[in-house]
């Protein structure tokens, strides 16, 4: 692998794509206005420029581009297995944008694009139509933002307020937004709603600062919580993936202690947890882009495809996650991921 | 090495001269120039001959994951507010006969402008220029950059082009295209010769004298490709935790009595400890 010293590149979203038949999309015209110096590159079909062979998404990573897109169906996906349902038959999720402005290492994203630039579909509508077809049978949950983080790109995007708006018309949606975001800024002027969860995923110090390049640290993620709670927005704690790094039970017991010292356990919808797994074909293109990272060489098993921790080693992570929750939240309210 | 490729001889003249390159005399089909970090080869114009000069110098020469593909000539601008003498960095190829689109990595900084650029295999003249979907039009782009993706990354290339004429393909004179290039040398070189300097040649994870260890394992304990593969994933991973494992492995092997194993029976036990060494 290679690079380029980071002085040489360009700044982020120096060039914005945009296929051809969605340049006077509103949102589109709305996105652009946030970048008056970007070069604008007219384009078929924004696999075009994702799907290209070759790239360097290492490489990449240092200097996103934007890319403009329209979706097509299918614009709503069935939940996979290796993520946490909590208990909802009906899982789906949908992704009005593709990948993330933070850099974790052990983000199953790099295993999964070709690129690393950002794909955001302007044609949210279509989405929602679509979610409103699901919605007629039975009651759905759906989360918004798993191949992205839309609250880190809300100041240009505005996505999360549409949700949330969308949301408000159908009581039987449940919307989860997960995020590593500490954009208060965005979220102090949207209104809570009962059917709308902010879930943050949190990481003990040692991997948000070995790991998490550019994420915002525990204790910012924890004020904007707190802030989020006293507005009375339904708060989900997401210890997930926990990660076995040396002394990763003084770690993740610290970060549980901190939490629960500056937060109200009381005001909590619920908590995840489950170590780290991977579909092992995504894990092994990671391997190839960083072969430095020591978080995803790490000799895992495979099991029916997917890359997970030896059994004893996962059972310890979960269990001691568990326990070390249990002190402070009601065990209905904690879900293991297995 | 930064590869340069030029389709005219007259584009080449002002680079040779700049960079002081030296003709190679075992290249026979193409015209070849080069000194140490630098190497040209003339395509001669057109799509066909561009790939062909590409691949051919990439055969002989495999670039690294450090070297750089350049492709400087000139082209013709449709629009009259593209003044002669402009460079350019092309963001998109089009490809005339075809219609596909190919897209170079925008990733880099430049001092440059941008545009988009149509490559075809005759050249096209001013009467067409209002059809035209680029700004910019010439006959090698699409050929140097589908060749040269077979080699390198696409961050590693860049087509580089010099505004000569608003599609008036008889008034090209090989003395003005050899001063176009030359006025502009001195900026495209030192643009592309910082990039070069910067790139960043990250060394494998293991050295030669560990994957020698590896496979002198390997041969002792008669390993199956899935052991091999989950013994060196097991210490690829020590070795990012603890900076080494030589002096471990080695010691492994020195203390096992039963190398080289013998039978499965005697392979499984030992490839049991070795890996519990390495947990």
């Amino acid at each position: 692998m290679n690079g380029l010293c980071r002085n040489l590149l360009n700044p982020p979203f120096s060039h914005i794509y945009i296929e051809e038949n969605i340049i006077d999309h509103p949102n589109t015209v709305k996105i652009m206005s946030h970048f008056p110096k970007s070069r604008q590159v007219i384009i078929k079909h924004y696999k075009d420029i994702f799907n290209r062979s070759r790239q360097n998404y290492p490489l990449q990573k240092q200097s996103q581009n934007l890319i403009l897109a329209e979706k097509r169906p299918p614009f709503v996906y069935k939940g996979s297995p290796l993520c946490q349902n909590f208990g909802n038959a009906r899982f789906f999720y949908a992704n009005a944008a593709i990948n993330c402005v933070y850099d974790c290492e052990y983000c199953y994203l790099q295993g999964m694009y070709p690129s690393a630039n950002i794909v955001v579909f302007v044609n949210l509508e279509d989405i929602f139509n679509d979610v409103g077809k699901l919605l007629k049978n039975d009651p759905v949950y759906l989360c918004i933002s798993y191949d992205t983080d839309l609250l880190a790109l809300e100041g240009f995007l505005g996505y999360c307020e549409k949700w949330m708006e969308f949301a408000e018309f159908y009581p039987n949606l449940t919307v989860e937004l997960r995020t590593k975001s500490a954009n208060w800024n965005s979220l102090e002027k949207l209104a809570p709603r009962e059917n709308v969860i902010l879930a943050w995923t949190l990481s003990c110090e040692h991997v948000w600062e070995k790991y998490e390049h550019g994420a915002p640290s525990p204790m910012q993620r924890i004020n904007c919580i707190d802030k989020a709670l006293a507005k009375g927005f339904q708060t989900r704690l997401c210890f997930d993936p926990v990660i076995y790094i040396k002394g990763w039970e003084e770690e993740y017991g610290r970060l549980v202690e901190t939490i629960f010292s500056k937060l109200p356990a009381g005001k909590i919808k619920d908590v995840s947890t489950g170590s780290f797994r991977i579909p092992c074909a995504y894990l092994k293109n990671m391997r190839k882009n960083k072969p430095y990272s020591s978080i995803i060489n790490y000799p895992f098993m495979a099991e029916n495809n997917v890359y997970v921790y030896p059994p004893g080693l996962s059972d310890k992570l979960n269990l001691y996650m568990h326990d070390i929750l249990k002190k402070h939240i009601p065990e209905e309210k904690i879900f293991v991921w297995k | 090495m930064i590869m340069i490729f030029t389709a005219l001889n007259c584009e080449a003249k002002p680079i040779i001269r700049y960079f002081g390159l030296k003709k190679d005399p075992q290249f026979h089909m193409f015209q070849v120039f080069k000194n140490e970090d630098i190497i040209l080869l003339v395509t001669k114009p057109g799509i066909v001959n561009a790939a062909i000069g590409v691949a051919h110098l990439c055969s002989v020469c495999p670039p690294n994951s450090s070297d750089l593909l350049l492709n400087i000539g000139i082209c013709g601008a449709k629009n009259r507010n593209m003044p002669i003498g402009t460079v350019y960095l092309c963001n998109k190829i089009y490809e005339m006969e075809t219609g596909f689109c190919y897209y170079p990595d925008m990733i880099y900084a430049h001092p440059f402008k941008e545009s988009g650029i149509l490559s075809s295999t005759s050249p096209v003249l001013e009467n067409s220029a209002a059809d035209l979907p680029e700004n910019l039009a010439d006959m090698e782009a699409v050929g140097i950059y589908r060749a040269g993706i077979l080699f390198f990354q696409l961050h590693q290339m860049f087509i580089v082009k010099i505004v000569s004429d608003h599609l008036q393909f008889d008034k090209i004179d090989s003395n003005v295209v050899s001063d176009l290039i030359g006025r502009n040398m001195p900026e495209i070189a030192a643009w592309i010769t910082r990039l070069h300097s910067g790139m960043i040649n990250t060394p494998p994870v293991f050295t030669p004298e560990e994957e020698n260890l590896l496979a002198e394992v390997s041969k002792y304990l008669r390993l199956t490709v899935s052991m091999q593969n989950q013994l060196r994933q097991a210490i690829h991973y020590y070795k990012l935790q603890h900076g080494s494992f030589s002096a471990q492995l080695s010691s492994f092997i020195q203390k096992e009595i039963v190398l080289p194993v013998k039978n499965k029976y005697e392979r499984k036990k030992c490839f049991e400890r070795l890996m519990q060494e390495f947990a």
